[in-house]
């Protein structure tokens, strides 16, 4: 190592730029290309088989005059508003539940965090037996009342909160880890002192507990806003985005412009207005973090 | 470290010359040749599960077995899926060399394929075995884009023994849409339903015809979907689950809704194609019987439909593609996977084989539903039409949306 002060040796920039060389490989092939390609695409009229030719801004205002596209905008936006705080105060509620030195604690972490690990596919295939007409919620009220549960999948107005409950509960299981683990760190000390200067649960809880588990609720929010503005997977197996596009949500968009229309340029341009999008509300995030995340401990 | 800048620039643009030749090339893709002359190609194909792969497997090995300098490799994607991976590949140029078409599509996929009238006027082959109203569905703009291995008309599946426990004649050849309604409604009980209904093009479209005489496509080939005789089918048929409750309501998109409903034992019949009943009455646990689709004020009518394989353009050996989709296509190929009940076979010639592991009266109903059949016509974006009326076509089936509303939205969609 030079000693501070020193110019680097000759040679040495050479051998960092070797052992470097592999990563920044992998990085120009896997990560810059694909995405100034992408970017490249969004300025073009680009159908799978045929003539690309450039259109500007054209993709662009295509996709605002599309009532489709505005329509899964809208539905992106209502999934991210109805699941960022119904995962969080679930996550968050069930790891202050299991925090205390309770039985059976490590058995329900487990539990908890089972539909995480479960395939998204097979957690789908079970939530579709649940919802559907004569299934698990349907044939239960049919056989007990005798009045018939709503088509979940089928109907608007139910669809879009079926898809949220079925990804709250295949979620959340990961921001609880998150939490219980910053809980469990937070030191036994403050809380005695608290509790000597006599602070009830809930200022325990306000004063203590929550400051002190910010910078892991500052992560988790923004890890869980991103995830939750690139939603896919689940109204994708649920509804294929029906009834109507009622549940089609940006991503879905992005993947049938790409893999059923063909139309990569269109594809493109609306994969950059999500970046766009999600870019912001991070930013957004990371200037409000200084008001309510204390780093010290 | 300037000195390691133009050399780091270097690479990055040879690296991304490389890539980008990669991306607009690929004139060779779906094939390679050995030293000896021995070609290998690649075949795409769709398949639902093992025994169906294993049944596709051996067709690629008569192709070797026929001709030594041919060798297959063989890639399976579901049916659903097989469409989009295929789109993707044609746009990325790595195409496989011999692809699978169904008629429905072909119109959508032209642009990636080669059409094959040279190659069989330039190698003498005789189509004149093939069944017409295939060949004439594998062709788009009067070009041929694919050789037939199977075809079939769309025809009525029913549960023999649900009907027989309502105490409900068994449907007959020319029953009439009055026949239908009263069977389903007499099947409907104990929680059963009489018919399954559902927006996807095969299933439904048999019923719109026969009813109206209503066709999604006009005669120059556009989607029209919002005019009349249409609007009064398709709201007629979402009925029978949303007024009538004579079929079960549907659970959101899943294509494969009719049928596993049918094999369940929940509804009594269903419209399906040749190509699948010979597996249905394997997986059934119940008797399986055949009818045509119920007849309308004109009679009974139907469509045809099928699949056959042809020769994507960035193909390297279109030659040996040819030889290979003939020998996929023989009498004797076509005959094995007519036995199989893989295939209703495209040939004339070898449709006993399919006949004879079918079940008694099968015969007279597919060669009544011939008779009557026309070609389902599609448009290009076929894929996309499928998409959207499945989409929404669940809302008119649940009654919250009527016909005129949904056909209208596909229409501005799609046309």
């Amino acid at each position: 190592m030079p000693i501070s002060g020193t110019r680097p040796r000759r040679g040495e920039g050479r051998a960092a730029a070797f052992f470097a060389a592999p990563s920044l490989l992998g990085l120009t092939l896997f990560t810059l290309f694909p995405v100034v390609m992408s970017l490249v695409m969004a300025f073009y009229h680009w159908p799978a088989v045929g003539a690309r030719t450039f259109a500007g801004l054209g993709n662009l205002s295509t996709l605002f005059e599309d009532a489709v596209f505005r329509r899964t905008l809208l539905n992106t936006l209502l999934f991210v508003v109805l699941y960022l705080p119904l995962n969080l105060v679930v996550s968050l509620g069930l790891a202050v539940w299991i925090s205390p030195r309770m039985k059976g604690r490590r058995a329900l972490r487990v539990v908890f965090f089972l539909p995480v690990v479960v395939p998204m596919v097979a957690n789908a295939i079970v939530w579709r037996l649940i919802y559907q007409p004569g299934g698990l919620i349907d044939g239960t009220l049919h056989a007990a009342t005798g009045v018939h549960a709503p088509n979940f999948l089928g109907e608007r107005g139910w669809a879009m909160f079926a898809v949220v409950a079925m990804s709250v509960w295949q979620g959340f299981g990961y921001n609880m880890l998150v939490f219980s683990a910053a809980l469990d760190a937070i030191p036994e000390h403050i809380v005695e002192a608290a509790q000597l200067d006599g602070a009830g649960p809930v200022r325990q809880l306000f004063r203590i507990t929550l400051p002190m588990i910010s910078p892991s609720m500052f992560f988790a929010t923004t890890m869980t806003l991103i995830t939750s503005f690139q939603v896919f997977t689940q109204p994708f197996l649920l509804t294929g985005g029906g009834p109507g596009v009622d549940t089609e949500t940006l991503m879905m968009f992005v993947y049938n412009q790409g893999f059923s229309v063909f139309e990569f340029g269109t594809a493109s341009a609306a994969a950059w207005i999500l970046f766009v999008l999600i870019l912001g509300v991070t930013a957004v995030q990371f200037a409000g973090q200084r008001r309510w995340v204390t780093y010290d401990a | 470290m300037n000195k390691t800048k133009p050399l780091a620039f270097g690479v990055a643009l040879m690296v991304a010359s490389g890539l980008l030749a990669g991306c607009g090339g690929g004139d060779s893709s779906g094939g390679t040749e050995g030293a000896d002359g021995t070609v290998t190609l690649t075949w795409s194909m769709w398949a639902s599960g093992t025994d169906d792969r294993n049944a596709w497997q051996q067709v690629a090995d008569e192709v070797t077995a026929a001709n030594p300098k041919i060798k297959i490799t063989l890639d399976t994607a579901p049916f659903t899926d097989y469409f989009t991976k295929l789109g993707t590949r044609l746009a990325g140029g790595s195409a496989p060399c011999i692809v699978s078409m169904q008629s429905l599509r072909t119109g959508g996929y032209t642009g990636g394929m080669l059409p094959l009238d040279d190659l069989i006027a330039k190698h003498g082959f005789d189509t004149s075995d093939f069944d017409k109203s295939i060949m004439a569905g594998l062709a788009s703009g009067g070009k041929q884009y694919a050789l037939p291995y199977d075809f079939g008309s769309l025809v009525v599946t029913y549960n023999k023994d649900m009907f027989q426990a309502a105490g409900v004649a068994a449907p007959k050849i020319g029953w009439t849409m009055a026949d239908f309604e009263s069977a389903a409604k007499a099947l409907t009980r104990n929680g059963k339903y009489g018919f399954a209904a559902y927006p996807v093009d095969l299933y439904m479209f048999p019923m719109l015809l026969s009813r109206t005489g209503a066709q999604p496509v006009d005669d120059s080939g556009k989607l029209a979907l919002t005019g009349d005789p249409m609007v009064t089918a398709f709201q007629w048929y979402a009925d029978l689950a949303a007024k009538e409750g004579v079929a079960p309501k549907v659970p959101g998109v899943d294509n494969n809704f009719p049928d596993t409903q049918f094999l369940n034992g929940n509804v009594a019949m269903s419209v399906n194609g040749p190509w699948s009943v010979l597996s249905l009455k394997k997986q059934a646990k119940f008797g399986v019987g055949l009818a045509t689709i119920p007849a309308g004020p004109d009679g009974t009518k139907t469509y045809s439909a099928g699949s056959g394989f042809g020769i994507s353009k960035s193909c390297a050996h279109p030659e040996q593609a040819f030889t290979a989709i003939t020998t996929m296509t023989s009498a004797k190929v076509l005959g094995e996977l007519g036995a199989l009940g893989r295939a209703f076979p495209a040939r004339a010639a070898v449709q006993d084989q399919w006949y004879n592991n079918a079940f008694p009266g099968a015969k007279e109903v597919i060669d009544a539903a011939n008779a009557s059949a026309i070609p389902f016509r599609t448009t290009a974006d076929w894929d996309q039409v499928t998409k959207l009326l499945t989409q929404y076509g669940v809302q008119a089936f649940n009654g919250q949306a009527t016909a005129a509303n949904v056909l209208q939205q596909v229409q501005q969609q799609a046309g």
